[in-house]
């Protein structure tokens, strides 16, 4: 039996919100694909021609949000933001968007973006990679600075992305208020080393010494 | 690593992360009396503070570099993180009789103001507290703050009837790294191996991160001035209504009071009248609170205070307080008559409760006959009972040259509360001496004391 796209468009978001509903009630780390193909009245091999593992429809769940985040960034921003409050403004928006993903987003994430691999075996997780470092890019570029994905700079800045989605997946405080101010660090240091302030720095040590 | 060294790279740490010290730290603030007062008392510190340390043994002096070199990275750290640096200087204000030098020239170093939020931040911290963003909220919103609190910053702002408001956000996550920086501290002090007195150190810093702990909490502050509002209620203090809807343990939305600081104010060239008259008013803002509230405002300085064009004074911060429990009121009140009829047997009797000691014989004679000076000098605008010149060089002269030797005494061993008190004491001299205020004092405070005499 053919199926058409929109149907194929209608099961996706279908089996995705299967997922999102199950890891939430019973964890992600205890759903098992089979529950989810259950769940959504369908053959774990059909489950397969839309998301090749649970790990894969899992990071499809973070990158759309990822999505949504960058799209709630894009309704908020004023475009008077200073360098610092763009970037800033980026990462919370995302945050918030990631909310409902935070308790089993390591997991996600270990698998599916994984800092060893430049080219993530998982493709959800390589096109929210770059999705992400193209956004970074376009407001690197807003506020007078050049970079391509392969560039020192934005390796520097995946880091700190994936050190502070790390902190905040873990994050017991508040409102997540810890990892506010690290992000604000991160991304104070980020433009600093961009705009060069890194290598004053040093000449200003080199000079105590 | 000697001390310069450090500084220069408490320096460097400072300006890594785009902040500048703050011009004068609580203490100072508390000696600015005068320069020349404040250099005099930082010597006499030197060789007071000094005495606490072993120190003859090199070894042990050492491990204290390596704990300093220690506290210096992490609190260069914290500093980033806000709040418990500017609190360990409050902290510091409270304690100048117990620490060692070494530790308070390397906190001193390291007291920043801290790094404005940008709006990006506020943003955040909005939805987070009130659910929707500053500009859903009022009908303005300043995107810059126009004053620096303790613990976060004040941005002016319209409410959507017209009213204008400050509106006070305070830095998010700062209780937990003052709860870590006190741990710190009390490690340091252990570690520092205090020849005596660390136990009572360490209640110290217990009392102070609990007062602490209160101040990051603005519905408690919003309570307190609440309870103040009413109070002044009627009188030429003004404290500003809060908006309930619109405050939260992290956000503290009230009136804005238009009006100048003591220094703009001062830069004026005021008359004596109106010296006199908002010195007048700020000590009754001080001895009214604390008998009507049975309360230690512990934030005397000027920033908290606003002259306004109509003669009132905006009386807007009500973040550092504490709160007497009943019996230590009574032997509060019992003191204060005694120190009136200057009674030194009865004040024996409360030096020793203060001192925390069992019978009157175990008092230190020495530390006795200092504080009886001490406060005959606190007394000597009241018991003067005519207008009094806060002024004046010999009052004011003999008063540091007190301190200063309390300090040289380095006692620790007292009621944390005498922190409290004693900083809201040298916190309003501080204000009337630069206001060159002259007034009845003496009856201000007798109409607040008169049911205990």
């Amino acid at each position: 039996m053919r199926i058409t796209k929109e149907a194929k468009e209608q099961n996706r978001i279908k089996i995705l919100a299967v997922a999102e509903s199950l890891f939430s009630q019973k964890g992600y780390e205890h759903t098992t694909t089979r529950d989810i193909s259950m769940a959504c009245g369908m053959a774990k091999g059909t489950l397969f021609n839309y998301f090749k593992s649970k790990e894969t429809l899992a990071m499809t769940m973070v990158a759309d949000a990822m999505d949504t985040g960058r799209e709630l960034y894009e309704r908020r921003k004023s475009g008077e933001e200073t360098f610092v409050e763009d970037l800033f403004l980026l990462v919370a928006s995302e945050l918030r968007a990631l909310k409902p993903y935070r308790n089993y987003i390591g997991p996600v994430l270990e698998s599916g973006m994984s800092v060893f691999s430049k080219t993530s075996p998982c493709e959800a997780g390589n096109k929210a990679r770059n999705a992400h470092l193209n956004a970074v890019a376009d407001i690197l570029s807003a506020h007078g600075y050049e970079s391509s994905n392969s560039s020192i700079v934005i390796t520097l800045y995946w880091s700190l992305y994936l050190g502070i989605l790390a902190h905040w997946s873990n994050d017991s405080s508040e409102n997540q208020a810890e990892t506010l101010t690290l992000v604000d660090f991160s991304m104070h240091m980020f433009t600093n080393t961009v705009a060069g302030n890194i290598l004053s720095e040093h000449e200003s040590i080199c000079n105590e010494k | 690593m000697n001390l310069s060294v450090m500084k220069n790279k408490s320096c460097l740490l400072s300006s890594n992360i785009q902040t500048k010290k703050i011009p004068a730290s609580s203490f100072m603030r508390m000696w600015s009396l005068g320069s020349s007062q404040a250099r005099i008392a930082g010597h006499f510190f030197t060789y007071a503070l000094q005495k606490h340390f072993v120190d003859d043994d090199k070894k042990q002096l050492l491990q204290n570099e390596f704990y300093l070199k220690s506290a210096l990275q992490l609190l260069g750290t914290m500093g980033y993180l806000k709040g418990a640096i500017m609190k360990t200087g409050q902290l510091l204000a409270n304690l100048p009789q117990a620490l060692p030098l070494e530790m308070i020239e390397v906190f001193e170093s390291l007291q920043f103001e801290a790094p404005p939020m940008h709006f990006s931040f506020i943003r955040e911290v909005f939805l987070d507290e009130l659910g929707k963003e500053p500009e859903e909220l009022f009908a303005f919103f300043d995107k810059q703050a126009f004053a620096a609190a303790s613990l976060g910053q004040v941005h002016k702002a319209r409410l959507h009837n017209g009213k204008e408001v400050a509106v006070k956000i305070q830095y998010p996550n700062i209780a937990a790294t003052i709860n870590t920086d006190m741990k710190t501290l009390e490690f340091l002090l252990q570690a520092m191996r205090f020849k005596k007195d660390l136990r009572y150190l360490c209640s110290h810093i217990h009392d102070a991160k609990n007062v602490f702990l209160k101040e990051v909490d603005y519905l408690s502050e919003a309570a307190f001035m609440e309870k103040n509002r009413e109070i002044f209620f009627g009188s030429q203090v003004v404290v500003p209504v809060h908006y309930p809807e619109f405050t939260t343990k992290r956000i503290l939305t009230m009136e804005y009071l238009p009006g100048q600081h003591l220094q703009h104010f001062l830069a004026q060239n005021p008359t004596s009248e109106k010296r006199n008259h908002f010195g007048e008013l700020i000590s009754y803002s001080l001895i009214h609170s604390w008998f009507t509230c049975k309360t230690v405002y512990a934030d005397m300085h000027s920033g908290n205070y606003i002259m306004m064009d109509d003669g009132r004074l905006g009386f807007i911060d009500f973040g550092c307080h504490r709160q007497f429990e009943e019996k230590r009121w009574k032997l509060q009140m019992e003191a204060e008559v005694a120190m009136l009829k200057d009674d030194r047997e009865e004040l024996n009797h409360f030096f020793t409760k203060l001192s925390m000691h069992e019978t009157i014989n175990n008092l230190d004679e020495e530390w006795a006959d200092l504080l009886m000076q001490q406060i005959r000098w606190v007394v000597a605008p009241i018991v003067a009972k005519s207008s009094f010149d806060f002024a004046e060089q010999e009052y004011v002269t003999h008063g540091v040259q007190l301190f200063k030797k309390s300090i040289q005494k380095g006692y620790a061993r007292i009621d944390p509360f005498y922190n409290w008190s004693n900083r809201a004491l040298l916190g309003h001299r501080s204000l009337m001496y630069r206001l060159k205020a002259k007034f009845d004092y003496s009856s201000l405070y007798l109409n607040e004391i008169k049911d205990y005499l």
